[in-house]
């Protein structure tokens, strides 16, 4: 008995909203809505771009009998809804009959399903809406969509799409709401073979966070669960160290369905309201659940928005439900432990940082990172107008620039200031009595194969007895500092900067090294107003002053309209 | 040997006594070899041959490395196979007289290596002993880089093949064979050939079961072996004991961390004959031996080099035991259950180093510096990995949490005592921190005291003299030296000793100079002397808890395994199996685990399989080739294989009656190359089956009678298929044929069910849909293979004429064999033999002693002519 009816006119005409596939994330998402409406407990989505758009769901629900597969890739026919009643009554994701079909019809898509009991299966091929084989085949129980050539015949559609990246980011954030609206379903999204998450499927909620979020993520949040019949919410909302100044990390959800809710939203987030300064946003996952009647799903296209028949009966549900849930925990502001950081001589050389990425605008990658309160400055010829304020802790140097608050690094900057400054061959100066040092084997081993090095750097050494050396010369911009400590130092930044390379690059390792030396000698020494305004001025004459030799920033900017914010001026 | 130098006959004596190893023959700084060993050694390290008088003019090849460097390059030899015996000075030279006396101190061979450069990190390196005793053999093992020591008795008819079965399982580096043992069968041969195990002859007396018995009481301290196990097992303790005699020999010391012995009864697990681990592709691929794809690859997940060589241990002998199987599948489902837990232990194993060959190290005495802080990094995991599993309630997780000690005090001391960073050798210095040791930091002070005094002494010279280029620097030769250039020599006053004339300056020395180089060269010397001695305090304090840090060592290792079978049972939706001892295997949704994975996701058939004692026992499986037959028998035998090591199995569900053997036959490794033909193969291993299958075990068959003609192959595998039947039950079978005709022995016999792997066809053409259903296959359809496979058209059109032509004629003959009832047929025509004839005639009663010794005497004659 076929399943799958053609819908009559009638409904085909309400619902019909020229369902237009846009991105291959809508891809993915009506292929996975299919699966679980298919009561899959494992679904798989692969996803690669060569050229083109590639995108497998294989998943293992109930699959579709022989005779209703074809039908699958007809336009309005569905086995969901057969007249409008049914609409109303809607519980399940995939209705419209359109996904399919519209996929089809802008790509290569090949379809292989079995029912459980069938003795094979049966795939379908169909490209750009024209079927091209019906045929038996030997598979697993459960349903596989491979669609490939994604917009291969409308060029324009595939030029709009966004890079790599951004699509595959997209991706992950409709796979990501769909795994924490279905924890009972183990899923795994891979990209060109590498996984990008994977959730156990075990039915709790909380596990599927930690396979997504993490551990650390997964501390800081709290349990939500509150009813106003026959309306209900559940779920779990971060403390405010989870916090960020986007909504990429809300989920809503309404019966299971990801949406989009500014009732939700508000809700949620005057919960927070007295706790949160503007511009940053909770992190939840929220469930709302009622009958199917009082809400309505059909708005929009991409059947994300929903309306409510009450309400302002819901906002206050949830923003009730939230706040017990936050007044049930601590309030305030929580350091979580991943995120302290040290600042100031760092151990290891790091790669550079780039810039917090401006386009966060609600769609970045799903892995939580805190968003700095303060950005990275790099416009130029800021510098010469930073007028200092004063010194922070030794280290940093407070000052007022044209657009606000500015700090330096005084390390970084001296490391900047002195690797310049030693891209000749640096100053010497001789030692007036020889200093013996005990490097210790290792040490002493890497003397000797960095010994030219190290001593067009400035420090002359020769062997002082079995295992010492006799320090005969530093190098003069290391001023007053103890030469024993220094060496010893420029020797184990050496040793940590990896495996000793021979000619231009190991020169510019000791270069390096010395010049984070230095910088450590003079960086934590109080500055005079004068000495500050020396050290900014000599910075700002340097060919690349944002960074250390390291790659680390120098100079941190928090713009006045942040701080305007903060203290909610607008 | 008259005329040699007393050097040459020291030598002589020591390769006298080691002439199958290269004697490395300490000489100065180097360890020189010579004669053949040193033509040997300068091809495979690529050093140079010289040569040294031996006495009376003549000259012999010599190479030499120098001490200092000596590991790598015995490393090299080791690795190459070399057998080698070091030869050093045992008594100090400055105080010998005459020629300093020299010993064999050490002796490497394969099965005895430690360094870490030849031991790979997932697999044990075994070392096994041979014996036989009143009719039993004795096979003891022991890899002496982790302190592990089992010791087996083989007894009973096919011990012989259980022995070989048995050292195929452990895949040893090297074999102390019992000398009486030389002509045992093949099994000399079988060991270096087949096996390619370096065989070492050892001393009869070894294997002397009262000695060997003693040896161990005494070693390891007891009065009885009864806590062994092995008191009343004298093969096996013939064979530990021989071993324990080789080890003390060749490292001539003790291994501390060699701590117990343990009895394995290979009936106390599943056996799987080595042909089905070659065939099941457990261990190793079968179309170039890569780990990648087989079973083994499959289960692990493991994190520590541990938890990789447990794995395999433990993939090399399934259990039997059903509550320990239990235990182990409770364990697995609640580490799945609680992925908080399972995450934080994985975590925490991350930072767990190789604890079982560091403690071996420590043991044997040769951990250095690095190793204790691999030790103590490793302990630190362990609170963390001990709260983890601290909640768990299934037992054998609380037991393994109570097995878990972070040796505190261990993990103090090294931190208290050893620096962040030391090097790796040991007689250098700078290994102990100065806040541990008061004597230390005096010398450490009085070093750099010294070193200050020397380097304010060219200040004060240069004032004292005028030279104001005076320099004060030191090197090797001279020591500290005052250095002059050449127009100054004049102002040199005159207690200074010249020393050494340069191009452009003089060197000299004075007498206060010369005092405080004393103080401080004796302080150096001494502080290494001195940090070496707390070094070794420090480790031997460490190998005073060895028994507690393998212990741990043991648990880490099971966690990881078990927490890896939970990952893998996640990440692929397996299930819990219910195993127990009864009849039936019931499989639901199986699935291959290996090729699931290797296959894209959905394309996977899953198949369900139905094994008992009654009318289920042998399933007869038809069908076309590359249907998916072998496939599905592989995947049940890796089912059950995964049930009974306690992990979590691909299917939705799963009843697994314990299998004590698994059996075969598949030919995919005919071995052409050997000397014996594609069928002479199949049918010894189809009789060696025939004649080991017992109750409870699980045989598949691969297309039997492949290799002769069909009428001969047929009946071959219809005979197999009624003997296993009538004559061998509670033997689970499972056979792929493509003899058709062999279905109708579902009617003939209750025990045999029909299955085939369906195939859909459409005009012509066939699609393989992977699902093993009931009831035999219509046809064939090899004609549709080969159309699959390329042939040409004309000759595929030719086959399908040939075979509905034949498929006529043949037809009655199919009836032919349904109908034949079961005759004993014999081989040979009715015939008696004469001698039989005779012995039937005799009245044996009615003879008397003498007439019956003369008739036996002739009837022996006669017997013997007819050969």
């Amino acid at each position: 008995m076929r399943r799958i009816k053609v819908l009559n006119e009638d409904v085909v005409r309400h619902i019909a909203a020229g369902e237009v596939v846009e991105h291959p994330a809508s891809v993915v998402k009506e292929l996975v809505e299919n699966a679980l409406d298919a009561e899959a407990s494992r679904i798989v989505v692969e996803v690669a771009h060569r050229g083109s758009w590639t995108i497998r769901v294989s998943d293992n629900g109930w699959g579709m009998s022989e005779e209703d597969a074809p039908w699958a890739l007809e336009r309005h026919a569905t086995s969901k809804i057969a007249s409008l009643e049914d609409l109303r009554r809607v519980r399940t994701l995939g209705f419209r009959g359109e996904a399919l079909p519209s996929i089809a019809a802008v790509s290569t898509l090949e379809l292989v399903t079995r029912t459980p009991r069938a003795p094979h299966g049966t795939r379908v091929l169909v490209r750009g809406g024209r079927r091209q084989a019906v045929e038996p085949v030997g598979c697993a129980p459960g349903t596989t969509v491979t669609v490939t050539d994604l917009f291969f015949n409308v060029p324009v559609r595939a030029k709009h799409l966004s890079g790599d990246k951004a699509e595959v980011a997209r991706i992950t954030a409709v796979v990501t709401a769909l795994a924490l609206a279905n924890p009972q379903v183990a899923f795994r999204l891979s990209h060109e073979g590498r996984r990008l998450l994977e959730t156990p499927g075990n039915g709790e909620l909380l596990d599927a966070v930690i396979s997504l979020y993490g551990r650390d993520t997964a501390e800081q949040l709290l349990p939500v669960e509150e009813c106003d019949e026959p309306f209900r919410v559940r779920g779990l909302i971060g403390r405010m160290a989870l916090a960020r100044s986007d909504r990429s990390h809300q989920y809503f959800f309404v019966n299971n369905r990801p949406v989009r809710s500014r009732t939700l939203r508000t809700g949620l987030e005057q919960a927070y309201a007295t706790s949160l300064p503007r511009g940053k946003y909770p992190w939840a996952v929220l469930f709302v659940e009622c009958t199917p009647e009082l809400v309505d799903v059909n708005v929009h296209p991409a059947k994300q928005r929903v309306r409510f028949t009450a309400e302002a009966r819901v906002r206050e549900l949830v923003r009730r439900a939230v706040e017990r849930a936050l007044t049930g925990a601590r309030t305030g502001w929580e350091i979580p432990k991943s995120a302290v950081e040290t600042p100031g001589v760092a151990e290891k050389p790091v790669p550079y940082l780039p810039a917090p990425s401006v386009s966060a605008k609600g769609e970045g990658a799903h892995i939580a990172d805190l968003e700095p309160l303060w950005d990275i400055a790099g416009e130029s010829d800021v510098l010469s107008r930073l007028r200092p304020l004063g010194q922070l802790a030794r280290r940093y140097i407070v000052c007022e620039g044209p657009d606000g608050l500015y700090l330096v690094d005084q390390h970084a900057a001296h490391e900047r200031i002195h690797f310049e400054q030693l891209q000749g061959d640096p100053a010497v100066q001789e030692l007036l009595m020889p200093v013996v040092v005990e490097p210790g084997p290792e040490q002493l081993a890497l003397w000797e194969s960095h010994r030219v090095a190290l001593e067009r750097a400035g420090f002359r050494a020769e062997q002082f007895g079995p295992t010492a050396l006799a320090l005969r010369s530093v190098p003069s911009a290391l001023g007053n500092a103890e030469p024993r400590d220094a060496f010893l130092q420029l020797l184990s930044r050496l040793r940590e900067a990896g495996p000793a390379r021979t000619g231009a690059g190991e020169w510019e390792l000791v270069q390096r090294a010395l010049a984070a030396c230095v910088a450590a000698v003079k960086s934590s020494q109080p500055l005079s107003m004068e000495e500050m305004r020396r050290l900014i001025s000599s910075l700002a004459a340097t060919p690349r002053p944002w960074t250390c030799p390291h790659g680390r920033p120098t100079v941190l900017k928090l713009p006045q309209q942040r701080i305007d914010r903060y203290f909610h001026r607008s | 040997m008259r005329g040699f130098t007393p050097l040459m006959q020291q030598y002589q004596r020591i390769k006298e006594a080691h002439p199958d190893k290269i004697v490395l023959f300490r000489l100065g700084d180097f360890y020189e070899m010579f004669y053949e060993d040193a033509e040997i050694a300068a091809r495979e390290l690529e050093i140079t041959l010289t040569s040294r008088e031996i006495g009376k003019g003549r000259r012999v090849p010599m190479a030499g490395i120098p001490c200092q460097a000596a590991d790598g390059y015995i490393a090299r030899l080791a690795g190459r196979g070399y057998r080698l015996a070091i030869c050093e000075q045992v008594e100090d030279p400055s105080r010998a007289r005459g020629l300093v006396r020299r010993e064999v101190v050490r002796i490497i061979t394969p099965g005895t290596v430690t360094d870490d450069r030849l031991l790979q990190g997932g697999k044990n390196n075994f070392l096994v002993a041979v014996t036989e005793s009143e009719g039993h053999f004795g096979l003891a093992a022991t890899d002496i880089s982790t302190g592990d020591f089992w010791t087996s008795q083989l007894g009973g008819r096919g011990r012989l093949e259980s022995l070989k079965e048995e050292l195929a399982r452990l895949e040893p580096a090297e074999c102390l064979l019992d000398p009486r043992l030389e002509g045992r069968g093949d099994l000399t041969a079988y060991l270096e050939t087949e096996l390619r195990v370096s065989l070492t002859r050892g001393e009869d007396w070894i294997f002397e079961p009262e000695r060997a018995s003693r040896l161990l009481k005494e070693y390891f301290g007891v009065t009885t072996l009864r806590g062994f196990g092995i008191e009343d097992l004298p093969a096996a303790a013939a064979a530990a004991g021989a071993l324990l005699e080789y080890i003390r020999d060749t490292q001539k010391r003790d291994l501390r961390h060699l701590r117990r012995l343990r009895l394995h009864q290979p009936s106390d697990y599943l056996i799987v004959d080595r042909t089905s681990r070659i065939n099941l592709e457990l261990f190793r691929r079968l179309v170039d031996g890569e780990k990648e794809g087989t079973l083994l690859w499959a289960l692990d997940a493991t994190i520590t080099a541990l938890g990789r060589r447990l794995l395999s241990r433990w993939l090399s002998s399934p259990l039997l035991d059903v509550p320990t199987i239990n235990a182990r599948l409770d364990g697995v489902g609640e580490l799945l259950q609680q992925t908080l837990v399972r995450s934080s232990v994985r975590d925490a194993l991350k930072r767990v180093r190789d604890l079982e060959r560091i403690a071996g190290k420590i043991g044997y005495g040769s951990a250095n510096a690095r190793d204790l802080l691999a030790l103590k990094e490793s302990l630190d995991a362990v609170p963390q990995v001990a709260q983890a599993i601290a909640a768990c309630r299934s037992p054998l997780l609380r037991e393994l949490a109570e097995r878990l000690d972070a040796l505190p005090s261990v993990r103090q001391l090294i931190h208290r005592a050893i620096v962040d960073d030391p090097p790796a050798t040991l007689r250098e210095g700078g290994i102990i921190r100065s806040s541990f040791s008061t004597e230390v930091s005096e010398l450490r002070e009085l070093r750099g005291r010294g070193q200050e005094w020397i380097a304010a002494f060219e200040a004060e010279e240069r004032s004292r003299t005028g030279i104001k280029s005076l320099k004060v620097g030191y090197n090797r030769v001279l020591g500290y030296y005052i250095e002059v250039t050449r127009p100054n020599l004049h102002l040199v006053p005159p207690h200074y000793q010249r020393k050494q004339t340069l191009a452009n300056a003089e060197r000299f020395v004075t007498e206060e100079l010369k005092n405080w180089e004393a103080k401080v060269l004796g302080a150096e010397e001494r502080l290494q002397e001195l940090e070496y001695e707390i070094f070794c305090q420090v480790r031997e304090e460490v190998a005073s808890e060895l028994d507690k840090l393998q212990e741990t060592a043991r648990a880490l290792a099971e966690l990881d395994v078990l927490a890896g079978f939970a990952e893998l049972a996640a990440s692929h939706g397996y299930c819990r199996p219910e195993v127990d001892d009864g009849p039936v295997i019931d499989i639901r949704d199986g699935r291959h685990p290996v090729l699931e994975r290797l296959l894209p996701s959905g394309s996977f058939v899953p198949n369900d399989c139905y094994l008992d004692e009654e009318d289920h026992r042998i399933l007869l499986i038809t069908g076309p080739n590359m249907g998916g037959k072998s496939t599905y028998m592989r995947q049940v035998a890796l089912i059950v294989l995964m049930a009974q090591l306690g992990s979590w199995v691909p299917a939705s569900r799963a009843r697994i009656g314990v299998v004590e053997r698994i059996f075969t036959r598949v030919g995919a490794r005919d071995d052409l190359v050997g000397g014996q033909s594609t069928f002479m193969m199949e049918m010894s291993e189809v009789a060696n089956i025939l004649h080991n299958a017992c109750p409870r075990s699980l045989v598949l068959l691969d297309e039997i009678g492949r290799g002769t003609s069909t009428y001969d192959g047929m009946s071959i595998a219809w005979a197999v298929v009624q003997h296993l039947h009538d004559r061998m039950p509670g033997v689970k079978v499972m056979f792929a044929t493509h003899y058709r005709e062999l279905t109708s022995l579902e009617e003939q016999l209750k025990g045999v069910k029909n299955y085939s792997v369906a195939v859909k066809e459409q005009k012509g053409d066939i699609t393989f849909l992977y699902r093993v259903v009931r009831g035999g296959a219509d046809a064939s359809y090899g004609i549709q293979v080969a159309k699959l496979a390329g042939l040409p058209e004309e000759v595929l059109q030719r086959a399908l004429q040939l075979l509905q032509k034949l498929e006529e004629e043949a037809r009655p003959s199919a009836r032919r064999y349904q109908a034949a009832p079961m005759v004993q047929l014999r081989l040979f025509p009715d015939h008696v033999h004469p001698l039989v004839e005779e012995l039937r005639k005799l009245d044996v009663l009615r003879m008397t002693p003498l007439e019956a010794l003369s008739k036996l005497h002739e009837l022996v004659e006669r017997s013997r002519k007819e050969s």
